[in-house]
């Protein structure tokens, strides 16, 4: 499974990779917008293809009917809240036609906020700002004095502490602080084993993976710009918690994944018609 | 990364979507709620209140178009109409007195006001406009707007489309609803444009087609040696392709454009490679389906009059032959529910609502398809069908109706019964004229309907109490119609109109000589006085027109016709006599009654001239019941004993006031019939076959009643 997931990452890293390239020019917010946009369409046409579309669109129809009935036989209580308790039962049969294409497409919308949080997520450790670098060993006894469990960088990156020890959560930590513009691999040695992890300081303004794991396979799915740590290793993940990459919007800090949730919806919504879906 | 938290835009659709719903709902019930003792105090302060008791919650009225009385006792008697019966036996049932002239226009319109037509103005399907002397329709004008602004080769209209509505007075639902008594009003004839009111209402005979027309259906062939000449339908272009055939189907005038021309969308039909498997029609955005002699549902059609200008319209495909040539029949574009270019009910979201409830339906005035009959382009099955379906989704949407309104007055009217008799009385064996086509395939059609008719009636009576008045009427009765009498030629032949022999239009009165002319016919019986300084180009004075109405009224009686020995005319009616009210002057000067078996020529219908004075209609519309009006009674059934023997249908607009305890206006011509209180028969609301009314007939006679 491990190795279908690297093949499925590599894969689709690289192809997303050329669409985010190709939206790059336009800046973050302009290069999210475009995403945003294709990503809708995408939405659509995938919710159009696995969807019972006469069914979806006789039910809405009956709820839209409802609503303006609503207006039409106000006058009677009694035909007034039958017509609501029509509302809620079309509601619920709209959700219930609405619910095998919203799991299915679950899984495309996941592979594009996987690649979107790669890009977008988190940016390079600023120069003079600091870090944790976090480490989860496999086993806990490894944390135990005798082990030598060791963090090296290059002198752009200042290693500003000791490891701390967490024994009860098999986790050592450094903080780190930037020091000079650079990109490189830190690497931890735990015992015999070393582990790389990519490390950005400073520089261009540019999305970059805060985890490297060989976890689970669904971990590596989700943090897909590394290779999985191989199982056998001592070092289960090694995690730099960068700063948030600032993203904002006519001077407005806004996070990534609400403006891909708002376009994507009202570019899904605006281009239904065309694309002759019902939702 | 909290992917949790976002299921993609499929969700945020559904999630959205259904919240929208839901939050409209609730807030729309809090806000009813927080106002409804607000809106109960004002209408208790601010509303006329009601003079009379109120002995009904709840009024229902099937109107069952045409339905004869004859006929409905003769197979109640014979066991097969149950729940008529059931209502006779409860109730009442009665020969239901008509209107002068005996037709749906004019008969509807008295029924909904109480009213003879001299005060709602409705004489006929088609009047002479007195100035540009041209035949036009009696109940509505819809014309385009006033102003346009000119942008370029586009021309934007400013405001809506001005509706005129030719009806007068006031419907019964409109005065209920003045005493805040709910009313939903479906398909009873004349009610377009759609009036505001207190309740909801749907249009129907007059709505128009999207090109504007009563109903233009459409037939395409390939073939070309088949040439039509067809009076209401359009013979159109189908080119042979490879695959098949292409053509354009006609749609509005671009009126957006100056010099727009006609819209169109252009189709190809891929035909099967026997002829007898499926056919593909290909429109610029869908893909349908057609099977030989299988109607297609509803089609939504587009045509794009400019950027953002689209005007809606659904009809119906029927393949008629694929091989050797394709033939296509369409039937009328009619109005989309959904999307109205034109106001089709009040309020216009009350369409919008039905449609999206039920789906689209049919809304053309007269929606079935008689002259795609009568002019031979369908064959009797088809009609049938388009006869069938769209009653059916009118049945769905009363029953709705039905459901929705447990106060008040539930009004429908169902057309079927109209449409197939006049279609397929001539394989009825009537007992004066008999079959007129022995097709044992359809001896049946008629007595099967009225079959149908009465398993309707159980299912209403099944849904309502006994605080529900429920009555069950038509508006005429139905007789064979096989002799046709040609108005304007027998106008002609003695004397009184003068024929112009260089004009090219055959109808529309275009050959008349105006100068020359004392008398001239239009529509369905209505003979005009070409009076001097009424008409354009009127000759005659007052003192002459009386004398000529005389004359005509003489004669006509006498006429004979020469094939059966038989007199075609029972009665001629001045209107002088006939009507009261402000709009007399618009009356023909006279009616005339035919008697049963005769009635109009269609040449006279839109001022035309035939060939002969009395001849066989030849046409499969071979019933009707534009003749004289006291041989051709509806019929009333009702849950409650009713006052009289010979109750009218001026009489049931203040008999459902009375019911609610709401006064009724002075100005009403009918009695209310369901006091309670019985009477002896009137002695002026005779129904009585052959017993015309020489001078004043009951029917339309208000100072009488």
């Amino acid at each position: 499974m491990t190795s279908l997931v690297s093949i499925y990452n590599s894969t689709f890293t690289l192809v997303f990779g050329w669409v985010y390239t190709a939206t790059k020019w336009l800046g973050a917010m302009g290069s999210l917008v475009a995403l945003s946009f294709l990503g809708g369409i995408l939405m659509v046409w995938i919710f159009g293809k696995v969807s019972n579309q006469d069914a979806i669109k006789a039910t809405r129809n009956r709820m839209n009917a409802e609503l303006i009935a609503l207006r039409l036989f106000k006058d009677d209580l009694r035909i007034f809240f039958r017509i609501q308790k029509e509302i809620l039962l079309w509601t619920l049969k709209y959700l219930k036609h609405s619910m095998i294409p919203m799991v299915i497409i679950m899984l495309p919308v996941m592979a594009i906020l996987i690649q979107l949080n790669l890009h977008y997520a988190v940016g390079p450790l600023e120069i003079g700002k600091q870090a944790l670098v976090k480490v989860i060993l496999r086993d806990a006894k490894t944390l135990e004095p005798g082990t030598e469990i060791s963090l090296q960088a290059r002198d752009s990156l200042a290693i500003e502490t000791q490891g701390v020890r967490i024994p009860e959560n098999r986790e050592i930590s450094w903080r780190v602080r930037g020091v000079a513009a650079d990109r490189f691999d830190l690497v931890v040695t735990a015992g015999k084993d070393s582990v790389s992890k990519h490390m950005a300081v400073g520089g261009a303004r540019e999305g970059v993976s805060s985890l490297r794991t060989g976890e689970h396979w669904l971990t590596n799915l989700l943090y897909p710009a590394e290779a999985p740590i191989p199982p056998e290793s001592a070092i289960e993940s090694i995690e730099v918690l960068y700063p948030a990459l600032p993203l904002s919007f006519f001077g407005w800090g806004m996070d990534w994944m609400i403006v891909f949730f708002v376009l994507s919806m009202v570019f899904g919504f605006a281009f239904k018609g065309t694309l002759g879906v019902q939702i | 990364m909290p992917v949790h938290a976002y299921l993609g835009p499929g969700a945020g659709f559904t999630i959205v979507s259904t919240f929208f719903v839901l939050f409209a709902a609730f807030a729309s019930a809090f806000l009813v709620l927080l106002t409804w003792p607000i809106r109960w105090i004002l209408k208790l302060v601010f509303r006329p209140k009601r003079t009379g008791p109120r002995r009904a919650r709840r009024v229902v009225i099937v109107g069952l178009d045409g339905q004869d009385p004859e006929l409905t006792e003769e197979w109640m008697n014979q066991g097969l109409l149950p729940n008529f019966s059931k209502l006779r036996e409860r109730g009442a049932f009665a020969r239901l007195g008509t209107t002068l002239p005996a037709e749906s226009p004019v008969a509807w319109s008295s029924f909904q006001t109480g009213c003879n037509p001299g005060k709602h103005r409705i004489y006929d399907f088609l009047v002479p406009n007195r100035k540009s002397l041209m035949p036009e329709l009696s109940s509505a004008n819809v014309a385009a707007p006033a102003r346009t602004l000119k942008l370029g080769k586009y021309l934007i209209p400013l405001g809506s489309p001005i509706i005129e509505a030719g009806r007068k007075s006031q419907s019964f639902w409109s005065i209920l609803g003045r005493f805040g008594i709910f009313s939903s009003v479906l398909r009873v004839p004349i009610t377009f444009p759609p009036e505001k009111f207190n309740g909801v209402l749907l249009s129907a005979m007059n709505v128009p087609d999207v090109k504007g027309s009563q109903g233009t259906y459409f037939y395409f062939t390939t073939n070309p040696d088949d040439k039509r000449s067809l009076m209401s339908g359009q013979q159109c272009e189908l080119r042979s392709t490879p695959q098949g055939a292409a053509g354009e189907l006609p749609g509005p005038e671009n009126t957006l454009l100056k010099d727009g021309g006609e819209l169109r969308i252009p189709f190809t039909i891929t035909t099967s490679s026997n002829g007898t498997g499926p056919a593909t029609l290909k429109l610029p955005d869908q893909t349908i389906e057609l099977k030989n002699d299988t109607y297609t549902p509803w089609i939504t059609l587009s045509y794009k009059a400019a950027i953002g200008f689209t005007v809606r319209g659904i009809c119906r495909f029927l393949l008629l032959d694929q091989k050797p040539h394709v033939r296509l029949y369409i039937t009328p574009i009619q109005i989309d529910p959904e999307n109205p270019a034109l106001p089709i009910s009040h309020p216009v979201s009350f369409s919008m609502y039905l449609a999206k409830k039920q789906g689209p339906f049919a809304t053309l005035g007269v929606a079935e398809d008689t002259s795609g009959l009568n002019e031979g382009v369908i064959g009797e099955e088809p009609f049938l069908q388009q006869c069938q379906d769209i009653h059916k989704e009118r049945e769905i949407m009363f029953f709705d109706a039905l459901a929705r309104t447990r106060k008040g007055s539930v009004v429908c009217v169902f057309d079927i019964t109209d449409r197939v008799q006049h279609m397929f009385f001539r394989f009825h064996k009537d007992k004066q004229w008999g079959a007129a086509i022995d097709d044992p395939r359809y001896h049946n059609v008629l007595r099967d309907l009225y079959i149908q008719m009465d398993a309707l009636v159980g299912r209403v009576m099944a849904q309502i109490d006994d605080d529900t008045a429920l009555m069950v009427l038509s508006d005429h009765g139905f007789k064979p119609f096989r002799r046709a009498v040609e108005l304007n030629r027998w106008l002609l032949e003695n004397g009184y109109l003068a024929e112009k022999t260089d004009s090219k239009t055959p109808d529309l009165l275009q050959r008349v000589d105006w100068s020359k002319t004392r008398a001239y016919a239009v529509g369905f019986g209505g003979i005009y006085i070409n009076m001097a300084g009424r008409e354009a180009s009127g000759i005659v004075g007052k003192e002459e027109a009386r004398q000529i109405k005389l004359e005509i009224a003489e004669k006509l009686k006498a006429l004979r016709d020469p094939v059966h020995d038989r007199a075609p005319v029972s009665e001629v009616y001045d209107r002088d006599q006939a009507y009261s009210g402000p709009y007399v002057q618009d009356a023909p000067d006279l009616v005339v009654g035919f008697a049963p078996g005769y009635r109009v020529a269609w040449e006279t219908v839109t001022g035309g001239f035939g060939t002969e004075v009395v001849s066989d209609n030849t046409r499969p519309w071979a019933g009707d019941h534009n003749m004289n009006p006291p041989q051709v009674p509806g019929m009333l059934f009702c849950n409650r004993p009713i006052d009289t023997d010979t109750p009218n249908i001026i009489d049931i607009a203040p008999s459902v006031l009375d019911l609610f305890g709401v006064p009724i206006p002075g100005h009403m011509d009918g009695k209310p019939i369901m006091t309670g209180r019985r009477s002896q028969p009137a002695a002026t609301a005779s129904h009585t076959p052959n017993a015309p009314k020489t001078s004043q007939p009951a029917e339309t006679t208000p100072p009488a009643r």
